[in-house]
């Protein structure tokens, strides 16, 4: 490099920086914007930060429980991915076994292979760097249908959830209407 | 054959085989091109002769040691090009992209059990742990626990097909149009790119210098003509087109000079010799003058007078669009809400589900004249109308008439707890009709919420209706407890009699039967006789009364039980009750 000032580094196509995390995410970012076959997800960045990732799902009217909901959540990347996985924390309340009350998603995907703090998870169920965003959401769209008992990030939804279903019912169709009323605001 | 293709050939073995272990397989056609610019004067027809062919072979070898010298060099003051950070100018097929970095596969690596396919630095940074026998771990992809394959298990194919593929120099933010294939871009970037960085050709100069600028050394101080700051002459090129604070330049259109930096600015937003369209030409004026005039043309222009408005109108327009599809996606969701919340009122009954359009609103009605008043007044008024008969004085009344209790009908209950006539479902409640709504969405959010409350109120009443049924059937227990003890008493009553008689039976026939043994005996021993007599005699009234006794015993036990059974019943009266 020469000794005068470095130049006004352009934008390399990839909003927030140009370390190869986050030309990967660039690229994923706009892929996820463009897709037509993701239906029901849209995505946003936090403050043009191409490591934090608004989503907002819209649950398909089919998943049972958590149909017609509207949730808003948000993804955070680390500057290792893809070799570390994001955090993914719903900004909506919502009520699910796997989610803890502060809306942090405990999912085995999006545990980092190495670590071993929940026995029971295979490290086939675990982070892999093939992982995009869209197997993200879509593996949490799954979970909300069909919540993993062995975890419970809320062990009181768990244990509702598991004893009495027509209260858990109760509870997952008012925070969806909850969420239906908050999505515009 | 020309000696001159031999000695590339050559040329390119020797290349291949000692510089760096990233080797193109373009570069035998760069090699080729840098040949033929060293070569241009030189005579094509070579003389065959050995004294020819040493001089070449030596000036061949001077060549060689001098690429590959300033090619280190050059490495040495480049950073390496960061292969994963190019931008790609030709399309590529997605089946080349590394589902890691996912970007065409940079010195592609195979998995031997599964063939799955990775940059080699995407995989090393994935799999951490390394073993005696090399570098093993689980395929990203597939988790398949794995090894690498030889590096004769990637297709000479697939290298090609990935460095064939056409980037844009690593430079091109300093200036660098050149657009080259992925195998060249670090021959590109070392050999030939202008914004590269070289040595100074100056033998004392340390500093380095664009290709470009790399003929004499630039490395002195020289002060800039506008602004006066004291620079290194090679920087002055930089310096003078993005940094300089007073380069004033001159504008073609206006002929003021305005700040360099500013010139684009200028002409597109201030400058008054630039010719721009009317205000109203989006919509429809056609006419262009220069930025100066145009007040005199928006004056009497209709289009540029309407704009404002036409643009307020449009965006308004655009406004509501959106908000009416975010009303579309929210009325998709009431009907949704609205469906579910249907398929939960007529799934939860489906005895009742004939009676199904009048339901809601007798429903409703029966709430209404409990007046607002909470569930367990409700239950307590309904409780009248719904009040079973007391537990019949009659014993003698059969069990089916009394069993006759579910002609209770909750529509009939409901038809005389409804005073007002049942109206025709509709689904907005009457409190909701009168008010007015600032718009639809609150109208259909009241709907919603009215909806709700509806749901709500129904579950309380099935609860309550729940909550009286089992009030009845516990009832209705107690009731047949009471009919089994009274009936137990009398079988013990029955029991006693059939005892009796049958003690009083058998005395009759003791006192009988001992006669008749006396006669055939003979009249001798009658004392003896009637002693022994006396004797059977004890013994059958003894029989017969333990005969009784266990009848008496045995009915007993069964007025117990069903004192007992009473006793449950009652108990578990006072549970219904207290749950009511
Ligand atoms: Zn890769
Ligand atoms: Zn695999
Ligand atoms: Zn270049
Ligand atoms: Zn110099
Ligand atoms: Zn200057
Ligand atoms: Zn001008
Ligand atoms: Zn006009």
């Amino acid at each position: 490099m020469s000794t005068s000032s470095p130049l006004p580094r352009a934008a390399t196509g990839s909003p927030g920086g140009s370390s190869s995390a986050a030309i990967l995410l660039g690229r994923q970012f706009k892929q996820m914007q463009t897709d037509k076959d993701i239906p029901g997800i849209s995505c946003g960045l936090v403050d043009n930060n191409i490591f934090e990732w608004e989503v907002m799902l819209m649950i398909a009217d089919d998943c049972p429980g958590y149909g017609g909901g509207c949730f808003r959540a948000r993804i955070s990347f680390p500057s290792e991915y893809p070799l570390l996985p994001p955090k993914m924390k719903f900004e909506t309340p919502i009520y699910h076994p796997n989610i803890y009350p502060s809306g942090e998603v405990c999912i085995s995907i999006l545990h980092p292979p190495e670590e071993d703090r929940y026995g029971y998870e295979s490290a086939a169920e675990r982070w892999s760097p093939v992982q995009t965003p869209e197997t993200i959401l879509l593996s949490v769209i799954s979970m909300l249908s069909s919540p993993n008992d062995e975890s419970p990030a809320n062990v009181e939804a768990g244990k509702l959830w598991r004893e009495d279903p027509k209260e858990f019912k109760k509870r997952v169709r008012k925070c969806v209407r909850d969420s239906q009323e908050n999505a515009w605001d | 054959m020309s000696p001159f293709h031999s000695r590339l050939s050559l040329r390119n073995r020797n290349a291949s085989s000692t510089s760096s272990s990233y080797s193109p397989p373009s570069s035998s056609s760069m090699s080729a091109g840098l040949d033929q610019n060293a070569f241009a004067g030189a005579p094509t027809a070579v003389s065959t002769s050995m004294r020819g062919m040493r001089r070449l072979e030596a000036r061949r070898g001077l060549e060689e040691s001098h690429y590959l010298a300033s090619k280190a060099r050059s490495a040495h003051l480049n950073a390496p090009v960061d292969m994963h950070m190019l931008e790609y100018v030709s399309n590529y097929d997605t089946n080349l992209m590394c589902p890691i970095c996912r970007c065409p596969l940079v010195d592609p690596v195979i998995l031997y059990d599964c063939d799955h396919c990775f940059c080699r630095d995407c995989l090393r940074q994935t799999w951490t742990e390394y073993t005696p026998a090399g570098p093993r771990g689980n395929c990203p992809t597939c988790r398949a626990s794995t090894k690498l394959m030889g590096r004769g298990g990637v297709s000479k194919i697939l290298v090609n097909i990935l460095d064939e593929l056409v980037v844009r120099c690593p430079k091109h933010e300093e200036g660098c149009k050149a657009e080259v294939k992925r195998g060249a871009i670090a021959d590109h970037v070392n050999l030939y790119c202008e914004y590269a960085m070289v040595d100074c050709p100056s033998q004392t100069c340390e500093l380095p210098l664009r290709r470009k600028d790399a003929k004499e050394c630039l490395h002195y101080g020289v002060s800039c003509l506008d602004c006066h700051a004291t620079m290194l002459l090679a920087n002055l090129e930089t310096h003078w087109e993005e940094e300089c604070p007073d380069r004033k330049a001159l504008c073609q259109l206006c002929q003021s000079s305005v700040n360099h930096r500013e010139l684009q600015d200028h002409v597109d937003q201030t400058c008054p010799a630039t010719s721009i369209p009317c205000t109203g030409a989006e919509f429809g004026c056609t006419v262009r003058s220069k930025r100066g005039e145009i007040e005199k043309h928006t004056k009497t222009c209709t289009l540029a007078t309407l704009a404002p408005f036409l643009e307020a109108q449009k965006k308004r327009q655009d406004e509501q669009e959106q908000s009416q599809k975010l009303l579309a996606r929210k009325v998709q969701i009431l009907e949704g809400g609205f469906e579910s919340l249907q398929k939960i009122l007529y799934a939860q009954d489906p005895d009742l589900s004939a009676a199904e359009p009048s339901r809601i609103p007798l429903l409703e009605a029966q709430l209404h004249t409990g007046n607002n008043s909470t569930a367990t007044a409700d239950t307590d008024s309904s409780s009248d109308t719904l009040h079973f008969p007391a537990p019949p004085s009659n014993r003698n009344s059969s069990l089916s008439t009394d069993l006759t209790f579910p002609s209770f009908s909750p529509s009939d209950a409901f038809a005389i707890a409804a005073s007002p006539p049942p109206q025709d479902f509709s689904f907005t409640p009457p409190p909701l009709q009168s008010s007015p709504f600032t718009s639809p969405l609150h109208h259909l959010l009241s709907m919603h919420e009215a909806l709700r409350d509806e749901v709500a109120r129904i579950a309380a009443a099935l609860t309550d209706l729940d909550g009286r049924h089992s009030m009845l059937i516990l009832n209705e227990n107690l009731r047949l407890k009471e009919e089994m003890a009274y009936l137990g008493a009398q079988v013990s009553g029955v029991m006693r009699q059939v005892g009796w008689l049958t003690s009083a039976r058998l005395q009759a026939q003791a006192q009988h039967s001992p006669h008749a043994a006396a006669q055939t005996a003979g009249g001798g021993e009658s004392s003896q006789g009637s002693g022994g007599g006396g004797g059977g005699d004890g013994g059958g009234v003894q029989g017969a009364v333990n005969t009784a006794a266990t009848a008496l015993r045995g009915a007993a036990r069964v007025v117990n039980v069903g004192r007992e059974g009473m006793g449950l019943g009652r108990r578990a009266t006072d549970e219904g009750r207290t749950k009511l």
